[in-house]
């Protein structure tokens, strides 16, 4: 099994981000599906670090010690809400349980069980941008077709992969304050990188392979209204 | 005769939609029968992997019912907080919905976490069973040419995405069924347009058709179960 079978070359990924369009055909799906687990992982392995060391710290696996964390902070924060809110005396509950839970204590010493579950956090960094090449991407083909693309499937998913370079910013999020500003890059490039890797793929304008980029999430919107409209409409209903 | 050492080989050029594997197992002397052993041994492996997972999971978190009691605890005090009564019957909703939480999860000192090795590879299997056949009579009607047997050992490979589940070897993993499905879906697609040798638009309907198929018997079999429920719960 070679590298270059799984993986493209570091210059096409530079390229891909740089929006050099004629690097989007020169990839193709096995390397693209191998480069997105390879970023993934990579994004993941900072916050591995520190997502480990912070459960830890508290002897819990992962969740349980963000939720002792985050009962910490509520506890340390509802002193000043509190009086906004006079009929909430839940908060201070919700802040115990919270803690209690994240001190219960496990079989595992606490180092161990805070390392398994960052270690399955880490994979499902991977897991979660493959979900998203594979789910949105059906969903960006479809579009496609009705808008008259010709390209095989392969070769959209090929294209579409180089998406997931910018995405590699978001493994700085644990930076404290400019880690939020890292994602929201990331999540701006990526999604210019994808319009553009759909117009390569496509050969529509701009225009046109961003509509079909975009289709999909008008689309899921307005069926969310449909069907929140339609529960609301129900529920009004039952109490009439 | 497709030997296992070429399983990954076979779901890897799968994953990626080639049509090398599905011409391999149509052109084979058997295929449904390389389909069936396909899936019985990803089906085993992943339910070993899940086995595994489930044990480090139980032994990485503290007991479930300490949990449990936590939180119905919390939840008490809240309602007391609120001057409302006891609640029983939320207290007896939030244990069964934490019993099936913690089944799902396969979280829990439960034997029958056991289940998974037999579990997995039978429900692969029927649901496998049910998308072939269905699929091969839609293709056949929109002017396919393979035969049931070699759909068979085609769609099979439709299962290759589930290699993801190994990942649940590892507690805290999460394989989104979506992402299983729409890969699924994109394979089954490829497999039927090359074993068939269908056009791309046929070939999506004789795809999708299996899914309208299992949601007509999802719907159906929780229908029956309600309405067992309901005669159960009437007659007590």
């Amino acid at each position: 099994m070679n590298r270059q079978d799984w993986l493209p070359h570091s210059q096409q990924m530079s390229d891909a981000v740089q929006l050099r369009q004629n690097v989007y055909g020169t990839i193709s799906m096995r390397q693209g599906l191998g480069m997105i687990v390879v970023l993934g992982l990579a994004a993941g392995f900072i916050p591995f670090l520190v997502n480990w060391f912070q459960a830890a710290q508290i002897g819990a696996a992962l969740p349980l010690a963000q939720l002792a964390r985050a009962g910490a902070e509520l506890q340390k924060s509802a002193p000043q809400f509190m009086p906004w809110f006079p009929g909430l005396p839940s908060v201070e509950t919700v802040a115990d349980l919270y803690q209690t839970l994240g001190g219960l204590g496990q079989p595992f010493p606490g180092w161990l069980a805070a390392g398994l579950s960052a270690l399955g956090e880490w994979i499902n960094w991977p897991l979660r941008w493959l979900s998203l090449w594979i789910g949105y991407g059906l969903l960006v083909m479809v579009a496609n077709k009705l808008l008259g693309a010709t390209g095989t499937l392969q070769r959209f998913y090929a294209a579409t992969s180089f998406a997931t370079v910018p995405l590699l910013l978001t493994g700085l999020s644990p930076i404290p304050c400019v880690g939020a500003v890292f994602n929201i890059l990331a999540a701006a490039w990526s999604f210019i990188v994808y319009v553009k890797a759909n117009q390569a793929f496509t050969g529509f304008s701009l225009t046109q392979a961003l509509l079909a980029v975009v289709l999909p999430v008008i689309v899921l919107f307005v069926l969310w209204l449909l069907v929140v409209g339609f529960l609301l409409i129900i529920g009004m209903m039952l109490v009439l | 005769m497709i030997q296992p050492q070429n399983y990954p080989r076979l779901i890897g050029q799968a994953l990626v939609l080639e049509p090398d594997p599905f011409v391999e197992m149509v052109d084979d002397d058997n295929p449904w029968v390389e389909g069936l052993f396909l899936l019985v041994v990803l089906g085993v492996l992943v339910g070993l992997a899940k086995l595994i997972g489930s044990v480090l999971l139980t032994n990485s978190l503290p007991d479930p019912n300490a949990i449990l009691e936590t939180v119905l605890a919390a939840l008490g005090h809240l309602q007391n907080q609120r001057g409302a009564g006891p609640g029983a019957q939320m207290e007896e909703s939030v244990r069964q919905i934490w019993g099936i939480v913690t089944s799902m999860l396969g979280y829990g000192t439960s034997w029958q976490r056991l289940s998974m090795l037999v579990l997995t590879p039978l429900s692969w299997l029927l649901q496998w069973f049910i998308v072939g056949v269905t699929a091969h009579l839609v293709a056949r009607v929109l002017g396919g040419t393979g035969s049931l047997n070699q759909t068979l050992g085609a769609t099979a490979l439709a299962s290759a995405p589930r290699v993801l589940l190994l990942v649940s070897v590892i507690p805290f993993t999460q394989v989104s069924g979506v992402l299983l499905g729409i890969w699924g879906l994109l394979i089954l697609y490829r497999a039927l347009q090359v074993t068939h040798d269908l056009p791309y638009k046929q070939a999506i309907v004789a795809a999708v058709a299996p899914l309208v198929v299992l949601a007509v018997l999802a719907i159906v079999g929780v229908g029956v179960v309600a309405f067992g429920l309901g005669l159960v719960g009437g007659l007590a």
